[in-house]
């Protein structure tokens, strides 16, 4: 993306018709989003808590002010007392530095990215088939798949490239089979629309891979089949699958039949199947049915998951995951630990991190202080009002920010970042594209880019930090990531960058088996699956499901900086079916309030056929982060992500 | 050449509270130049600015017999009108126009005349109402049809009184949900139809409300046999620039306006997205 | 010389003269960035500059209408407020524009004149002189010849340019061109037979390289007498991303929002940036309502404003200069560019 600069101001962006993957476009967020870079409401200067109001100071006192209260909380609490949660939108030299700064200066374990929110259970099953924590495909693999499984996305909504592409390649003739239970937009467009009751998916994933084997239509040369079939295969029968999901036998075995029909099966799946009881149990069963159709380190095939930010891959690779450290390696491994520690000549905390959820959950607690950076926890965590409470409990809140966000305004201390036009770096996208980011405006007066707040704040607990550029970092942190080796700063500067791990022909599909080489993976365990811990009663008699809408990103505290991008979704909705509206009379337009067992909201209700009957669609909304209020905050309990995904809800007339 | 974008300062000399949401300001141009020389018509409108805020168009409320001092009313509902709301008299707002095409008084000179106007969309009616019932000799029978959600929902209340108290005028009002002391019809607008006699080919209809109100009011009007040249209907757009360039207010080729506010049937009913 | 007269000007000589021109006026031009990229921008030297060229994809209108353009500022810190007019810019020389631009320029010049002109648009048109480059190498999306948009024209520019290669062939296209040239050392001679030969060829080869097609004539007749099917919209607006780029790129798209840019409690500015039909915000009335809320809507009003009668009775000629641009940052999407709609139209129900 180019910008148009004059005078120091950022007039519009534009997209580069040389770019890969972009060719020339851009959604609606990169055609607008630049309008948030000279919003009123940046902040400028760094705000102190006095009296219990954000006052103005200085860069030098604020700095100066953090290290001290930080001191005085690890002397009397311990080291491990402070969190550190990083950003899916900073360039991936901050992060590096900051887990650097967390790990080493602070020797805290407590590290950890949002990305837990949304995709830990993805990058973990990927982690441990692949040995690599992201996704077993890129972009292109949708141009050249045989056929195409959606489950728990909505492609054009939360990527509008992968969307794109699959719309391109549905109207190709290309078999899509869609899982969800809501229609979307381009449903009509796909072969196969599959509306499981909420999370169902596990029996339903479980139950395409029975067909498979049970047809003998799996991949040829597979090893492990009979164990994968006896440990647990067996019993996901379609009958099975049936009655807990409701999808008919038929549609599965017509779905089982376009896969098996197909050279090879691109799976791209959402939080859809990840915020769940079975996040993790989902992914494995993904890995299962990807493999067992020989789409592993297949051109046109694999796993996608759609992550939600710009720099989301980048945040893990630079190790901002509570349990894998720079180039995702795994720190409780001895010789990983050794070489980190040789490397950043000091020792790592040895105790295991919490994540995210649970930093939130000890707040007050075993957390006496929280350094965020470019993060609204306050919004984008489930149960808002026990998020908010906790982050009060806190004897410190350090937020970094462009904005003051409801997580900024509880702080004790904000500390005012440059946009991503201010700053010089890297982003890796979600199908590992490390690509450079260039300043096209120098930082607005008062802020400073993350990069340098960090070793300034480095510098200010006394760590003997040199103040150094983007480019140094990167070359150092590349000393310590084996999957960034080979790149150089120069390269990843064109237009499009690199596809890590670096190449040098232009096959980009097949690189995915280059990183795996032979090892084609094995077929891991197939779960039971969980119940799901909020089901639906008298009292909350609705399933209720969140999803995010086109011009919407994370918690919108950068796309309602955008006087275009904030029209565009002025009204808080919900989306209840036709038959269910009847009975509660109920229509479009009216204001309800949404209750679950957490919490309420009030919306504007839409009735629609999209949404199944019994179910209810809460788009995530920006201007109301209460959304997530609704939402359960208990764990998955392999990935630690919290399953908020769907709960019980009743609606009640305003 | 001038800026079309930029506004002319007047001050605020009068504030009314018509309902809990609606205020009706007076205005007055700063400059004694454009005070000697503004002159407008009925329909027409200006575009309103609070600085930092933005700018809203408002049909004129008043007589346009007297343009030393206008009127707008105005329902706080988006970010420029709330900021109004919060004005006293001697602020200062910027204003711009008169803007858009103007009703037909001349032209309907010697016709009955029949007004029907939905909640907010009497203020710019009563700019025609107004300079009307200043010659009342030139037009036959007048009857004007008020609805709004309640009786507290109904703007200029002395006014109404007012003119209920003529004899010259025929005034009927309905609400949609009534009060204790509301007496009055309950119901739409249209409901009022059956409660008066006119002769469909001399008499000209104006209305001006929300959409759906709207709607149905011309398309009892045509079932009554009106000629479709004799209803004349505001159209409302989202409007921003209000001088034709924009585009945001744009319904086929036309705009609403510099080709309106004011259409015939006739002229709608071509409109290729009505 | 007489206008009309063709002049031929070594090549050289001419960028040396532009060169000059820099020290007295901004002189925009088109420059490669990394990639190979080419956008136009200020130049300071030629040494930015590049002949090897097809078009930038950031239409040029935005040296006209620029994507963010302070109507006025304001000042309330005194008893009454303070408005402040845009500073005049100074003069600006254009150079290398294509002829799909110059005739958006065209577009835009009759919709921003006549009862409601608009001065701040003009200003920047009255102080740019336009020397124009004729297109011998169309882009793969192309499909000026279509739309009366290129890759030559007879008017709408001060100087047209034709590259050939040692020499610029020169048509003159107004008086300020002709002062231009005159006013500068610069050697001119008559274009000769072989010149006019030459430019015939080229005319020629790049009429024959155009690979897109855009069969404007019957979805005119279609969309005008409002014969498209209503599920085909529906198919293209289920398609379309709303993402806003075929209405950002088109030079002949000239809507825009306008939103005050507070800087602290008691100044700002208000100013102009580009708004596109496409975007659902762009009819939503203050109480909700929406007239165009789907995008099925969106898609049929864009294309009514480019392609119906009663348009291009208003404006003398569809909304289309046959750019491409459309196309381009369509690719990814739903394929609604102007010529894949134009084509869908044509087919449906065939």
């Amino acid at each position: 993306m180019l910008l148009e600069v004059e005078k120091g101001v950022v007039l519009a962006a534009a997209p580069q018709r040389d770019h890969p993957v972009s060719r020339g476009t851009l959604c609606i967020k990169g055609w607008n989003g630049h309008q948030l870079i000279h919003h009123p409401e940046r902040l400028t200067q760094p705000l102190l808590r006095i009296n219990d109001c954000l006052k103005p100071v200085s860069w030098n006192k604020a700095l100066s002010y953090a290290a001290q209260r930080i001191t005085e909380l690890q002397q009397a609490h311990g080291r491990d007392c402070v969190g550190v949660v990083g950003s899916l939108k900073t360039v991936n030299e901050a992060s590096y530095l900051l887990g650097k700064l967390a790990r080493t200066v602070l020797h805290t374990p407590h590290l950890d990215a949002p990305l837990r929110f949304d995709h830990a259970p993805s990058l973990r099953v990927l982690r441990e088939q692949s040995g690599f924590a992201n996704a077993a495909a890129a972009l292109a693999d949708i141009e050249k798949a045989g056929a195409i499984l959606v489950i728990g996305a909505d492609a054009k909504a939360q990527n509008a490239r992968a969307g794109s592409l699959l719309l391109q390649a549905a109207k190709r003739g290309v078999p899509v089979i869609q899982v969800d239970p809501r229609e979307q937009e381009h449903s009509r467009f796909f072969r196969l629309h599959l509306r499981p009751r909420p999370g169902t998916d596990l029996a339903l994933i479980n139950a395409l891979s029975h067909i498979l084997l049970a047809e003998g239509w799996q991949a040829e040369g597979l090893a492990g089949l009979a164990k994968l079939r006896d440990d647990g295969l067996e019993r996901f029968t379609p009958a099975y699958a049936e009655s807990v999901s409701g999808i008919a036998q038929d549609d599965l075995r017509s779905a089982a039949g376009l896969i098996a029909k197909a050279s090879s099966l691109l799976i791209l799946f959402g939080t859809g199947i990840t915020q769940q009881a079975n996040g993790t149990a989902n992914v494995r069963a993904l890995w299962n049915l990807a493999l067992l159709t020989g789409s592993i380190g297949r051109e046109g095939g694999g796993l996608l998951p759609l992550l939600t930010a710009n720099n989301s891959q980048g945040a893990v690779d630079t190790g901002l995951m509570s349990e894998w450290g720079p180039g995702q390696r795994d720190l409780q491994e001895t010789a990983v630990r050794r070489a980190i520690e040789a490397a950043w000549g000091a020792s790592l905390p040895a105790e295991k991190g919490l994540t995210l959820q649970e930093m939130i959950d000890h707040a007050g607690g075993r957390i006496r202080a929280l350094y965020v950076v470019g993060e609204n926890l306050a919004w984008s965590a489930p149960e808002s009002a026990k998020t908010s409470a906790a982050l009060d409990k806190l004897d410190f809140l350090l937020v970094q920010d462009l904005f003051l966000t409801e997580t900024a305004a509880r702080a004790d201390l904000v500390l005012p970042a440059a946009s991503f036009a201010e700053q010089e770096g890297s982003y890796t996208s979600l199908e590992r594209r490390l690509q450079r980011v260039r300043r096209a405006i120098a930082p607005l007066r008062g802020c400073k880019p993350d990069l340098e707040i960090i070793q300034l704040l480095a510098g200010a607990l006394a760590a003997p930090w040199p103040l150094r550029k983007a480019e140094e970092v990167f070359l150092e942190m590349q000393q310590l990531m084996p999957c960034y080796g080979g790149i150089s700063w120069q390269t990843i500067g064109h237009p499009g960058g690199v596809l890590w791990p670096a190449h040098t022909d232009d096959e980009e599909c097949t690189l995915y088996r280059k990183l795996l080489g032979d090892r084609q993976g094995a077929f891991t365990e197939v779960s039971t699956g969980l119940p799901f811990g909020d089901e639906p009663d008298a009292d909350y008699p609705f399933t209720l499901i969140t999803g995010r809408p086109l011009f919407h990103r994370r918690t919108g505290t950068l796309v309602t900086r955008s006087f275009t991008l904030d029209k565009e979704d002025p009204v808080a909705t919900i989306e209840i079916n036709t038959d269910d509206a009847r009975a509660l009379k109920l229509r479009s337009g009216w204001p309800v309030i949404v209750k679950s067992r957490r919490g309420e909201v009030r919306r504007t209700v839409v009735v629609t056929r999209a949404v199944p009957p019994g179910t209810l669609y809460l788009p995530i909304h920006h201007k109301d982060g209460l959304s997530q209020s609704l939402m359960p905050s208990m764990l998955e309990p392999e990935s630690a992500i919290p399953q908020m995904k769907l709960c019980a809800a009743k609606l009640e007339m305003v | 050449m001038e800026n079309i974008y930029l506004p002319d300062l007047a001050v605020i000399d009068r504030i009314v509270d018509e309902t809990h949401d609606i205020k009706t300001f007076t205005l007055r141009f700063a400059s004694r130049e454009l005070r000697k020389n503004f002159r407008f018509k009925s329909g027409q409108f200006v575009e309103a600015s609070i600085f930092g805020a933005g700018e809203a168009p408002f049909g004129f409320a008043s007589n346009p017999n007297h343009p030393e001092h206008f009127d707008i009313t105005v329902r706080a509902a988006g970010v420029v009108t709330r900021a109004m709301h919060a004005l006293k008299p001697g602020d200062y707002m910027g204003i711009r126009g008169p803007l858009g095409n103007h009703f037909p008084l001349e032209e309907v000179k010697g016709q009955d005349i029949l007004i029907i106007a939905g909640g907010i969309g009497l203020p710019p009616l009563k700019s025609l109402i107004d300079p009307m019932l200043d010659c009342r000799g030139d037009f036959g029978q007048f009857i004007i049809l008020y609805g709004a959600r309640t009786p507290a929902d109904r703007v200029y209340k002395p006014l109404l009184q007012e003119w209920s108290e003529r004899g010259d005028i025929t005034l009927l009002q309905t609400v949609d949900t009534p009060d204790a002391a509301w007496s009055g019809p309950v119901g739409v607008v249209t409901t009022l139809f059956e409660k008066i006699k006119l002769a469909v080919d001399r008499t000209v209809a104006f209305t001006c409300g929300p959409p759906v109100m709207i709607r149905f009011v011309i398309q009892e009007l045509l079932a009554m046999g009106f000629a479709e040249e004799r209803i004349i209907s505001t159209l409302e757009r989202y409007m921003k620039c209000g001088v034709g360039k924009c585009g945001h207010c744009a319904i086929g080729h036309k705009y609403i306006c510099v080709d309106g506010p004011v259409f015939s049937w006739r002229q709608i009913k071509r409109l290729p997205e009505r | 010389m007489q206008a009309g007269t063709r002049l031929v000007v070594n090549k050289q000589v001419f960028l040396d003269n532009l060169s000059l021109c820099m020290q007295k006026m901004t002189v925009i031009g088109p420059q490669k960035l990394r990639g190979g990229e080419v956008t136009f921008g200020p130049l300071r030297s030629l040494r930015r500059l590049t002949l090897d060229y097809v078009n930038d994809l950031d239409p040029l209108k935005r040296f006209f209408l620029p994507q963010r353009e302070v109507l006025f500022a304001y000042d309330l810190s005194g008893k009454k407020p303070r408005l402040l007019q845009p500073e005049q810019e100074k003069p600006r020389l254009l150079f290398g524009i294509r002829s799909c631009d110059v005739q958006g320029l065209a577009h835009m010049d009759g919709f921003f004149q006549g009862a409601c002109y608009d001065e701040l648009y003009w200003a920047r048109r009255r102080n740019t002189l336009i020397i124009s480059m004729a297109c011998n190498r169309p882009n793969e999306s192309c499909f000026c010849i279509c739309c009366n948009g290129g890759p030559w024209l007879e008017s709408g520019f001060d100087l047209q340019l034709t590259d050939l290669g040692e020499e610029f062939l020169i048509d003159i296209g107004s008086r300020a061109g002709r002062v231009f040239l005159e006013e500068r050392p610069m050697p001119a001679v008559t274009a000769s037979r072989r010149h006019e030969t030459r430019r015939r060829e080229l005319m020629e080869a790049c009429d024959a390289q155009m690979v897109p097609t855009a069969y404007l004539a019957k979805a005119c007749i279609q969309i005008t007498n409002n014969r498209v099917r209503e599920e085909l919209w529906e198919e293209m607006g289920s398609e379309c991303f709303s993402c806003g780029g075929c209405t950002h790129v088109c030079p002949c798209c000239t809507c825009f929002d306008v939103v005050d840019c507070p800087e602290g409690a008691k100044s700002g500015t208000r100013v102009r940036c580009w708004d596109s039909c496409q975007y659902s915000g762009f009819t939503r009335e203050a109480s909700g309502h929406n007239p165009r809320a789907r995008a099925k809507e969106r898609v049929k009003r864009r294309f009514y404003h480019k392609l119906s009668y009663a348009y291009i009775q208003q404006d003398g000629h569809p909304g289309c200069v046959g750019c491409g641009r459309c196309i381009t940052v369509c690719e990814a999407f739903g394929l609604l560019d102007i010529s894949a709609v134009v084509k869908r139209l044509r087919r449906d129900g065939q």
